[in-house]
């Protein structure tokens, strides 16, 4: 790992190339949680550090080397989030990346909660969400379509120490070009996954379908996934649905509803609710509440958030 | 080696922490998707970063009248709009002003002429709408470099005031002098 990002800041610090563009961004974020008000958690969730590289030739942009680091829980788990190197081919109609990647499947191909509070449900359904791949994707008109290749191992665990049999996902989206306030994808995956289960590592055979929305209108943002498929021999089930609105100039409320079903059983049936006080647009203070609906066993949790991020182009 | 590398993200947030301030960085976003809308023929881009130095910045506030926000006083990007040859058709500037609710993002195309030949706006989460309004937006095709002293809202700009509409032509007129200076020139 260490390794890896030296390698990055060689790449940045000595490759003087008159026609490449850097971005270094580096976050933070703070977090104290509560569970039923009896367990209590104050932690530096996340320390994560990026760079973005892109090198052109007299035709245009033509690669990609992105990598973002992360260091979790207190510094106690240090991983490389994605990694990769991505070839761009002309008008975006294919790009080829290679490394560790965001897999192209529902909302997560646009949209990231690990650093939010009210989470989508990309670790129920999936059991995570970067893998260690070769990825065809680009856009044609106004359609977009991904297809991945990877290990179906994850971030959390060394891939070179199991023998998986790979993960195929894909998704084809559309987002007009003249509205582009509304994107819809339909994504699917099939394949092996090595994921932890009750506290036991073990390889599930899953196979998912689902569809995705997101809608930007004005001040109000909202995402919606339906996922469902097979883990192994059982059902999966998978409902999000949230919404964002911002009710004044600097405060944002947030909402979420999950629904998991394994075989028909709840896993997780929840409704969050937050508000986001954007200090700055790269400060920012959240709190979100996320109750159980109906959920034997499940917990209510608060949580409390400073965010920040920094981010500059050389 | 964790504890190498514990220390080196560490350093890295310490140090961008000792920078905390509002940031508005200038971002094209889906470029590959929305490039045809003001170059149809274009068949691919090149992003351009170029320095400001402390003196340039100077020259470009001065003419500007105004202060250019944290994340644009060091660098200044564009892209290069490039044909089916690598030739240049026109250039493509991503905005980003101070909104109310936010930065309010725009992007604006520029041709060989140095003339704006088109302009969108890109993502913005104001309660105002005059800004995003066909009418507003297209009072500026046609505009040059030379053309900006002259651009004024409810004069040369048949607009109502408002927090979007002032941010938009504050961030063409910095857009342009700030192409002029460090790309023109």
């Amino acid at each position: 790992m260490v390794r890896c990002l030296l390698f990055i800041i060689f790449i940045v610090l000595l490759v003087e190339q008159s026609q490449a563009s850097l971005l270094f961004t580096t976050d933070m974020d703070l977090r104290y949680h509560n569970t039923d008000f009896t367990e209590h958690k104050a932690e530096l969730h996340t320390i994560g550090v990026s760079f973005r590289k892109i090198f052109a030739d007299e035709m245009g942009d033509r690669i990609i080397l992105f990598l973002l680091a992360e260091t979790m829980h207190n510094f106690k788990e240090n991983m490389i989030d994605q990694g990769y190197l991505q070839y761009k081919g002309p008008l975006g109609k294919w790009n080829i990346t290679l490394g560790r990647y965001r897999l192209p499947f529902g909302l997560l191909a646009n949209y990231s909660t690990d650093r939010l509070l009210i989470k989508t449900i990309e670790y129920e359904t999936i059991g995570f969400c970067s893998d260690n791949g070769l990825q065809i994707s680009g856009i044609l008109k106004d359609f977009d379509y991904a297809i991945s290749l990877s290990q179906g191992v994850g971030k959390h665990f060394k891939s070179i120490d199991i023998d998986n049999q790979g993960l195929i996902t894909f998704r084809v989206g559309y987002q007009g070009v003249d509205f582009e306030d509304f994107r819809i994808g339909l994504s699917g995956l099939t394949g092996k996954i090595y994921q932890e289960v009750d506290d036991k590592v073990g390889i599930l055979n899953k196979k998912l379908l689902a569809i995705d929305i997101i809608k930007y209108s004005g001040r109000l943002v909202a995402r919606s996934e339906f996922s469902y498929g097979k883990e192994s021999e059982k059902t999966i089930l998978g409902v999000f649905s949230g919404v964002d609105y911002a009710i004044l100039p600097k405060i944002d409320i947030n909402t979420g509803y999950v629904l998991v079903r394994l075989n028909g059983d709840i896993e997780q049936h929840s409704l969050s609710l937050g508000l986001t006080y954007n200090i700055f647009p790269n400060l920012q203070v959240r709190i979100a509440g996320k109750i159980p609906i109906k959920n034997e066993g499940g917990k209510n949790e608060l949580s409390l958030q400073t965010y920040y991020v920094f981010a500059r182009s050389f | 080696m964790s504890y190498l590398f514990k220390l080196i993200m560490s350093l890295l947030v310490l140090f961008s922490i000792g920078q905390t301030q509002e940031v508005y960085l200038c971002v094209w976003r889906n470029p590959e998707r929305t490039m045809t809308k003001i170059f149809k023929e274009a068949k691919d881009y090149k992003t351009i970063t170029k320095k400001i130095s402390p003196e340039q910045r100077k020259i470009i506030e001065k003419r500007l009248g105004s202060e250019l926000l944290p994340g644009q006083r060091e660098t200044y990007q564009y892209y290069e709009m490039l044909d089916t040859k690598g030739n240049i058709l026109g250039y493509i500037i991503a905005s980003s002003q101070k909104g109310e609710y936010g930065a309010i993002e725009f992007v604006f195309g520029i041709d060989k002429e140095k003339k704006i030949s088109g302009i969108y706006i890109q993502r913005a989460r104001e309660r105002d709408k005059e800004f995003k309004k066909e009418e507003f937006l297209k009072q500026f095709i046609g505009i040059g470099i030379e053309d900006i002293e002259k651009l004024e809202i409810s004069k040369t700009i048949k607009a109502k005031k408002t927090v979007g509409t002032s941010a938009v032509l504050l961030g063409i007129k910095k857009e342009l002098i700030a192409f002029y200076e460090l790309v023109e020139k």
